[in-house]
């Protein structure tokens, strides 16, 4: 049931959250556009579900961390447009340090198992 | 408080938030479906692609609401819809299963109604119940008896821990109440002038009584009960200050009592006269001032502030004062506290362990009711395995699925209470119908209330969660790939094996009732039969109290001799006497203990017999033979030597070989009010064993003094009719000769005995129906697992009938399933029944607790239901075409 190639890498816990915040710091969008560019902007890497897309957006407007309007798209069509809040903007710098420090420390940790087996 | 408000809110934007989802998640797969076109795909093509990759657009949607807050109601409200829509699908199925529920849930509202009645509705009129507590004499076994009339005011003047003691007499008393033809029975209550102060009950109408009212001299003064002004008086609104006659004595009415209040418990009244008027009954004069004379309970409002333990501290104390200043009236006194109830003390613990009988009774029904629904649900969660699979398939969680079908069951509880309920009300009028008349007015009033309401619901769903979870977690259990395959879901031997045993568990509980009603049964079909020692047909009993007319004791005397003879000579009646007690109707007397003539008083070589007072027709009018020397005598008489008859088990106890003829006895004679005296007796006779309190009890010692040398005003006429009934000659002739001399009661010596029955009627015929619901259930449950079973297993039928089977071989082995399941029920509930038939001991007259008849009966009887229910299914699928049977899947 599920299509993903292996290539792809399965989204961590929680990591689905400060991406959609990093996605809509380049201003107002819509869900699918949001899939659209995680997906093209991690080359293709990652692969959002959308079994998991949506209850995150309905999550972070619940957080007061984005909010919704219905507007017209590019198409003319009535779609739900995503909007960064202070709050989140807030959020995303702190999600953003959290997890280069953690990033930092993970390939701190591997650096050394990696140049042994080489 | 916000956040509820907000989700409620959002509750009414539900439908609104819901269509914008889908369009979002619409909008999502249109674009998808743009894009795939874009990059080259068929329109078709690309819809097809979005869709795979979107996956569950419900399971998305539903994740997705879940975030916005209470998925949980929204689900549930989802599932009962559904739950209810697919009971409706299934009517028949619905309807057993709810009547089943109904069933045992209103056989439990309506024992719960006489609980409920009995110890949790307060009485109207009372002021905060909760601050009352009942005072009450310890004096060896006895843990909550009378007091006399000065330790009471003892008690009452020295404790600094009640506002006010009052005191009172338990039991109403017959009262002749002067009408212009003569004299009526009414019910009067004596009592402190402090009772309704310290009840807390105004009066409507005129005053209360007062403290000044009980003094001695005081002007005799009544108060009326609604019941009693509105009835005889019409509701007379100057009624205050008006006279009426009571035994005979002018008595002034000062006031009426609020609507429904007719005293403080469960025994009710007609009015309430102060402590000290007059002298209604014999020995009340020495009564009041005997201190050995116990007639009378209390009941105290506590003060602010105190507890009942520091009341009982100090009443203790007081107690303890009163027995070494009073050591020959008070030794061995104590004194007990407890807090007011509706039922008094001294029956709240048998009414107690009698509701607890019946409640065991109806929680068996209840039982059998639910595992019947459960193994019904058991066996609808098999045939509707494919359902739970394509929905498991599709995405459901299994504890969704689980909730669904518990939700189910709890669609039938609620549909089964509000039958229930209905069924209640009506077994409550049939309970109520079952009281006999009784010789004093008990106001218990069960009906059905909000409490009797709440608890039938509460009862209802809990039934239903308790019968639907474990069919519900196993149907849950199904394995998606068997499920879907066309030949159905493999039958796990796991789940045979549970609903085996829900039908094991029936069949055992359905035994156990119905070995407990075959025991109630019997026993009572013994209280019939029994020889009580005496004759029962055609008897009947008029009670009269010579003291209602204004009787001393010599006129009174003379009046009843000369009734027995008048009445020896009607033409319907064979034989008449006067007794002090009726045998076997509560009623007793104690004239003090015997011991043997030449021996010192010393408590140890006293036997404490069942006494009676009685003209010298007695032993014939009851045909009690005397077994040695002679019967009363018209000369057996006050004034003439003291004489006692004597019944064989008094005799062996004290003269185990020598002849009691002759013999002297000492009889140390305490009537109420009458310090002890020691009487010189001679046995004259010895009288056949008889029964004297209950049937079945244990032999009793009795002795039986001449009615004239024992004089007591309240006594029995009993007549021996020659099977024309003689009640009204006998109320003409009373009548005729003195019409102010009412009668207190007055019917059959079945009539009378029935009371001290209630108890074993009301035990043996609550029995009796829940065994019967419980056999019914059972064939039902065994009927159904059986068809069940058979209907499953179509195909193997077939392949053996096919293969040369006859139909009696598939018949033999279908039944014998079923056999063995209800035989090993059978089995589990005779053990069952043996270990509960303990509890019953009391109940039960002139048979062992383990009575093979009734657990014989009872195997016997279940085994032929079970061979018939077992039979019928059987002979159904036996009967198969073995073509059309390999045909079907």
């Amino acid at each position: 049931m599920n299509p993903t190639p292996p290539s792809r890498v399965e989204l961590l816990q929680g990591t689905l959250d400060v991406l959609i915040l990093r996605t809509l710091l380049f201003g107002p969008t819509h869900g699918h556009a949001i899939a659209k560019h995680i997906q093209r902007t991690s080359e293709d890497l990652l692969q959002v579900e959308t079994g998991s897309l949506y209850p995150a957006l309905h999550r972070l407007e619940a957080r007061g961390w984005i909010v919704a309007s219905w507007e017209r798209s590019e198409k003319g069509k009535r779609a739900k447009y995503y909007r960064l809040t202070n709050r989140g903007r807030r959020q995303l710098s702190a999600e953003r340090t959290k997890w280069e420090t953690f990033s930092r420390a993970m390939g701190l940790v591997l650096k050394p198992v990696d140049q042994e087996q080489r | 408080m916000i956040r509820v408000l907000r989700k409620l809110s959002w509750v009414t934007h539900q439908r609104q938030k819901e269509a914008e989802l889908r369009e979002e998640l619409e909008f999502h797969l249109q674009r998808e479906a743009e894009e795939g076109k874009a990059s080259g795909m068929t329109e078709e093509e690309a819809r097809r692609a979005a869709y795979r990759d979107f996956g569950n657009v419900t399971l998305i949607a539903e994740d997705t609401r879940a975030v916005w807050g209470w998925p949980l109601l929204e689900q549930l409200i989802q599932d009962a819809r559904y739950a209810s829509r697919q009971l409706r699908r299934n009517p028949l199925f619905a309807l057993t299963a709810a009547l089943s529920l109904a069933i045992g849930v209103a056989a439990n509202a309506a024992i719960f109604s006489l609980a409920d009645a009995l110890f949790l509705r307060t009485i109207p009129g009372i002021a905060e119940p909760d601050r009352l507590v009942e005072v009450g004499r310890t004096f060896r076994t006895q843990t909550f008896g009378n007091m006399s009339y000065p330790n009471y005011l003892d008690f009452r003047d020295r404790n600094t821990v009640f506002q006010e003691l009052a005191a009172y007499q338990l039991i109403s008393r017959a009262f002749g109440l002067g009408t212009s033809e003569g004299a009526e029975r009414v019910d009067g209550s004596r009592v402190s002038g402090n009772y309704f102060a310290v009840l807390g009950v105004t009066m409507p109408l005129g005053r209360a009584l007062e403290p000044s009212d009980e003094r001695r001299g005081a002007e005799p003064v009544v108060v009326l009960t609604d019941r009693l002004w509105r009835t005889r008086f019409d509701g007379d609104p100057a009624i205050v200050g008006r006279p009426i006659h009571l035994n005979g004595q002018l008595v002034t009415i000062v006031g009426v009592a609020p609507e429904h209040f007719t005293g403080h418990n469960i025994a009710g009244t007609d009015l309430w006269i102060p402590l000290t008027l007059g002298s209604y009954e014999a020995g009340d004069e020495t009564a009041e001032a005997s201190r050995g004379s116990v007639w009378l309970l209390a009941m105290g409002r506590l003060k602010p502030g105190v507890s009942i333990e520091q009341a009982r501290a100090q009443m203790r104390q007081i107690a303890r004062d009163l027995e070494s200043e009073y050591p020959e009236a008070n030794n061995g006194n104590g004194v007990a506290l407890s807090p007011w109830r509706a039922v008094p003390n001294q029956v709240a613990g048998l009414a107690g362990g009698f509701l607890a009988i019946l409640f065991a009774l109806v929680g068996v029904i209840l039982l059998i009711a639910c595992t019947n629904v459960g193994g019904m649900l058991l066996a609808r969660g098999v045939t509707r395995a494919r359902e739970i699979a394509v929905r498991l398939a599709v995405g459901a969680a299994r504890s969704r699925i689980v909730r669904l079908l518990v939700i189910e069951s709890v669609l039938l509880g609620v549909a089964g209470s509000v039958i229930g309920v209905a069924f209640a009300e009506a077994f409550i009028r049939l309970l109520r119908s079952l009281t006999p008349t009784l010789p004093v007015p008990l106001i218990v009033d069960f009906r059905l209330d909000w409490r009797v309401i709440a608890f039938s619901v509460v009862v209802s769903v809990a039934a239903g969660v308790l019968c639907g979870l474990l069919p519900a977690l196993e149907a849950a259990r199904t394995d998606l790939a068997a499920a879907v395959r066309p030949d159905g879901p493999a039958k796990g031997p796991r789940r045979a094996l549970l609903r085996h045993s829900f039908v094991v568990a029936q069949v055992a509980m359905s035994v156990l009732l119905v070995v407990t009603a075959m025991l109630l049964g019997r026993s009572l079909l013994n209280a019939k039969n029994l020889s009580p020692g005496f004759a029962v047909e055609n008897v009947e009993v008029t009670s009269l109290n010579l003291r209602l007319a204004g009787y001393d004791d010599t006129r009174g005397s003379i009046f009843v001799n000369e009734l027995v003879a008048r009445l020896e000579r009607m033409p319907n009646i064979e034989a008449a006497t006067a007794s002090m007690v009726v045998p076997r109707t509560t009623e007793a007397i104690g004239l003090g203990p015997v011991w043997l003539g030449g021996t010192p008083f010393d408590g140890r070589n006293a036997l404490f017999p069942e006494w009676n007072g009685v003209t010298p027709e007695y032993f014939t009018t009851l045909t009690i033979p005397i077994v040695a020397g002679r019967a009363f005598t018209a000369t057996d008489r006050a004034g003439s030597p003291a004489v006692i008859i004597v019944n064989e088990t008094l005799a062996r106890r004290f003269w185990p070989d020598d002849d009691p003829i002759g013999q002297t006895l000492m009889q140390r004679s305490g009537g109420p009010g009458i310090e002890g005296r020691d009487i010189a007796r001679q046995v004259i006779g010895v009288a056949q064993d008889a029964t004297y309190r209950s049937l079945g009890e244990a032999p009793q010692p009795a002795a039986y003094l001449p009615l004239e040398q024992a004089y007591w005003p309240g006594l029995s006429i009993v007549v021996r009719t020659n099977g024309q009934s003689a009640l009204a000659t006998v109320r003409a002739l009373i009548a005729e000769m003195d019409p102010y001399l009412p009668i207190v009661q007055a019917g059959t010596f079945s009539d009378r005995t029935a009371f001290a029955l209630l108890p074993y009627r009301a035990a043996a015929w609550v029995a009796a129906s829940a065994g019967a619901v419980g056999l019914l259930l059972a064939s039902i449950g065994l009927y159904s697992v059986t068809a069940f079973s058979a209907s499953r297993r179509t195909r193997e039928i077939g392949i053996r009938v096919a293969l040369g089977a006859t139909r009696g071989q598939v018949i033999r082995q279908i039944v014998r399933q079923s056999m063995a399941l209800a035989l090993t029920g059978a089995m589990i509930g005779l053990i069952l029944a043996a270990l509960g038939a303990q509890l019953l001991t009391h109940l039960l007259l002139g048979i062992r607790p383990l009575d093979p008849a009734s657990f014989l009966g009872a195997a016997a009887l279940l085994a032929a239901l079970a061979l018939t229910a077992s039979l019928v299914p059987a002979r159904r699928a036996a009967s198969v075409n073995p073509v059309e049977a390999l045909r079907t899947e």
